[in-house]
């Protein structure tokens, strides 16, 4: 049987920059490969000019899509395969549909491209097509928008969109990145079953463990080049390559509290219990928390306590409310009801005049950083201005304690002239952790700190996190859909659902024996190698 | 049922501007220096007897205290009565029956060309290359930055001076017409596609884009599917802005090539003193601007009915 795809030596390259190098790789109907690697590493360019949409110059001794030979294809000879013969799911399903068309519509066109169906026709296709993938009530939903469905919805729309068009392959670029455990699970299962039926799935990620719950095969990518490949047990359980182990090792879930996520960090030290403080008032009390926009109930009588020195991880898929609690917590959003108590002191509802006094004890920390940062502002003028809680931005009377933040941080000190834009992401968040860092907190808020990030930086950060927590004794409120990367952070787990915490306790409790329906079907769709 | 609330609320709020915009005209006319009943008399030049200036005045009310004035003046607006122009002797609802047609002609005749124009340099500048884009904008600045009066001026040089291939004087022929609405559009088209392309680019760059080259759709198809969506909004929000500017644009053009309109009868009666036809034209300005902002609107409400409803 030939192979669906066949590539040998593909480059691809952008104005002289080689973005992937010499890539070879066969896929099989009914077989699933997996390309994992970081952002950057060319996996994604190697999608797209398998579509040829690389939008690069494309060269390679063989390259064959659906038996075609894909180096000699014109325009409209591509845009024939592209839709019916390979398909491509984006990663956000957000930005995949366009906001100001119907869902419908955007499915339809596949047909409008491929076929001869009335308009009549069509539809009935477009219901049924999305009927298949479970979308409740499709006959209104596909009148609708992408802004307004919720983001099960929308994955299940993308799904239909690859599918209406009886594809050969499947290409699934990132497809499950940045999904709550649910909807990865989801969307895993809409992709099994592709496979099962026959069709070959080229899945694109950074996340090993993700990909080694669909994919026969896995090639490791980095630098625009394929590092090892090999079967997915082979892959997981005998790593050849170093890299190929640095991002199985980068995998947090089932790695203990305070054990190193990465190869950097420095050797794990037995957990020093924070120095027995006489003070044993919680860092932050937070007590039926409220909040309702336009009369939707955002957040509902949200309550849990945050020891000292530790970690509570809030846990809870996109729009269950994590962000508002947060921003309630750190007196940003004013709640309809409720309090918190930061260090035994009322800090809301209070004012904020009152309240000033008190901020120094909270820091936050988000998920893009460089939004938060003044893009006229060095690194060293960002810290100072932190620093002198906003007093000076001049460098010079902080030079010293603004070196002394980027080594907390780990970052060179020589960055300090440096535009954060010139900063990678990981230096980026490892900047805003010295910027919250700054006024030493007893508090950080971290809001999805770490999920914008590549596996291997995310364990860099999570273990900076780990080791600063050792040393300063600050407790974290740390928030995430990730599951894996809350059972690795925390103490204790709240799990937040529709609004409200639905269960908390020990991380060992929650993950161990769960209580809750929402909770159980987290878990269970919750990707794990260890 | 949204629909007509959304109706009702426009209207309501078009009423209140509309009393606003009154009442300032009401109090701004009256800051002209000079003697309203000498203008109504036929100017200063004219000497007018005193008897003859009170006959005017209380004829036209004028000598009425200022509150009362104001009273009558909203009661007479209401039943669309405008007054009679102290210059030309006729019902300003007649006069504007005749100067408005030619003006709203021509400005909305321009308003078309313009989008036209921008659709076509937006189409143009995604195909373009490197060179070519760098051209486009370049060619767009000017555009927007020339004024009328030049444009206008250059038009007539190069078309009917040297080349003769159009009239230079509007003589309500179509052919007559082309070279003023171009002398309009131009600008406006320049602007537009400033602010089209920028958004343009962001949605031919963006996911959504690439997702529906990926199904198998042409650049063009992606361009009209997409595209066009995404680079119209930005400039619909600011077409009734565009629509009052190309009203006062009119009135410069219509000075240039000799036409009829609404411009250059607004400047006599603002040189005459002739109250009753400046406040029938103002306040006919701000309707018409009102009625375009509520249909640009609803269009864009018809492209992103979410991002309306927030």
């Amino acid at each position: 049987m030939n192979p669906l795809l066949a590539v040998d030596n593909l480059c691809v390259s952008f104005a002289g920059q080689q973005a992937v190098n010499d890539v070879s790789f066969e896929l099989n109907a009914g077989e699933c490969l997996a390309l994992v690697g970081e952002s950057g590493s060319g996996k994604s360019v190697t999608a797209r000019s398998l579509l040829g949409l690389s939008g690069g110059t494309v060269s390679a001794e063989k390259l064959m899509v659906c038996q075609e030979d894909a180096l000699t294809l014109t325009e409209p000879a591509w845009q024939k395969i592209r839709g019916s013969s390979v398909v491509m799911i984006l990663q956000d399903a957000l930005m995949a549909l366009d906001p100001l068309r119907p869902v419908g519509r955007e499915i339809e066109d596949v047909l409008k491209e491929h076929g001869t169906l009335n308009s009549k026709a069509r539809r009935v296709q477009v219901i049924e097509a999305l009927a298949s993938v479970d979308l409740p009530d499709p006959e209104r939903r596909m009148k609708q928008r992408s802004t307004q469905l919720s983001g099960g919805m929308r994955q299940r729309v993308l799904i239909a969109q690859a599918l209406i068009g009886d594809p050969q392959i499947v290409i699934a670029d990132e497809a499950t990145t940045a999904l709550d455990s649910r909807l990865a699970a989801l969307v895993l299962k809409q992709l099994a079953a592709l496979k099962n039926e026959g069709r070959a799935v080229l899945m694109i990620s950074h996340d090993l463990a993700q990909v080694a719950q669909l994919a026969d095969r896995i090639a490791v990518m980095r630098a625009g080049k394929i590092v090892e490949s090999g079967t997915t047990e082979q892959i997981l359980n005998h790593p050849q390559h170093e890299y190929t182990r640095t991002l199985l090792r980068a995998i947090p879930s089932g790695v203990p509290r305070f054990a190193p996520l990465s190869i950097k960090a420095t050797a794990s030290e037995p957990r020093q219990l924070p120095p027995t403080e006489p003070d044993t008032t919680p860092a932050l009390v937070v007590e039926n928390l409220s909040k309702s926009f336009a009369k939707h109930p955002a957040v509902i009588e949200a309550g849990f306590v945050l020891p000292r020195g530790s970690t509570l991880g809030l846990v809870g898929e996109s729009g269950s409310g994590k962000t508002t609690t947060a921003r309630m917590i750190l007196g940003l959003e004013r709640p309809d009801a409720g309090s918190v108590t930061l260090l035994g002191e009322r800090f809301v509802p209070h004012s904020e005049a009152a309240r000033r006094s008190l901020r120094e004890n909270i820091g936050a920390i988000y998920q893009n950083p460089l939004g938060s940062f003044d893009p006229r502002y060095s690194v060293g003028q960002i810290l100072t201005d932190a620093l002198s809680a906003g007093r000076s931005k001049r460098a010079s009377g902080y030079k010293d304690q603004v070196a002394r933040l980027l080594e907390q941080v780990e970052l060179d000190p020589a960055l300090s002239g440096r535009n954060p834009r010139e900063l990678s992401g990981g230096q980026r968040q490892r900047l805003a952790i010295a910027r919250a860092l700054a006024p030493e907190p007893q508090v950080l808020v971290l809001d999805e700190p770490v999920s914008a990030l590549d596996v291997s930086i995310q364990a860099t950060i999570l273990d900076l996190l780990d080791r600063l927590q050792q040393e300063t004794g600050t407790s974290y409120l740390f928030i995430s859909h990730d599951l894996s990367v809350i059972e690795h952070m925390s103490d204790l787990v709240a799990v937040m659902y529709q609004g409200r915490i639905v269960e908390q306790g020990s991380t060992a409790e929650v993950f161990g024996d769960p209580q809750h329906e929402y909770t159980r079907s987290l878990l269970t769709a919750m990707p794990r190698l260890r | 049922m949204k629909l007509l609330a959304w109706l009702g609320r426009k209207v309501g709020g078009a009423l209140v501007v509309l009393w606003l915009v009154a009442t300032a005209i009401f109090i701004g006319v009256r800051l002209i220096p000079g003697d309203p009943a000498e203008a109504i008399m036929g100017g200063p030049g004219s000497q007018a007897s005193a008897e003859a200036l009170a006959n005017a005045r209380s004829e036209y009310g004028l000598d009425l205290p200022i509150i009362s004035q104001y009273f009558l003046f909203l009661a007479k607006l209401i039943r669309l009565d405008f007054g009679t122009s102290y210059s030309f002797k006729d019902p300003v609802l007649q006069i504007m029956g005749e100067v408005l047609p030619p003006t709203i002609n021509l400005a909305l005749m321009a308003l078309v060309v313009a989008w036209l124009l921008a659709l076509l340099f937006a189409l143009l500048a995604m195909r373009a290359n490197k060179v070519g884009q760098l051209l486009g904008n370049a060619v767009e600045i000017v555009a927007a930055a020339v004024p009328h009066f030049w444009l206008g001026a250059v038009l007539i040089m190069l078309f009917s001076s040297m080349l003769g291939w159009l009239p230079a004087v509007a003589n309500g022929t179509p052919a007559g017409l082309v070279l003023p609405v171009l002398t309009l559009a131009l600008p406006l088209a320049g602007f537009l596609t400033q602010l089209m392309r920028d958004s343009l680019n962001t949605a031919m760059g963006s996911q959504f884009a690439l997702a529906a080259r990926a199904r198998g759709e042409s650049r063009l198809t992606v361009f009209r599917r997409h595209g066009l969506r995404h680079a119209a909004l930005p400039a619909l929000g600011l077409t009734g802005w565009a629509f009052s500017s190309l009203l006062s644009g009119a009135v410069v053009v219509e000075a240039i090539f000799a036409r009829p309109g609404l411009g250059r009868s607004l400047l006599s009666a603002v040189l005459a003193r002739d109250i009753p036809m400046v406040t029938g034209i103002a306040l006919f300005s701000a309707l018409v601007y009102i009625v375009v902002m509520a249909l640009t609107e609803a269009i864009e409400r018809l492209i992103d009915p979410a991002g309306a409803e927030s």
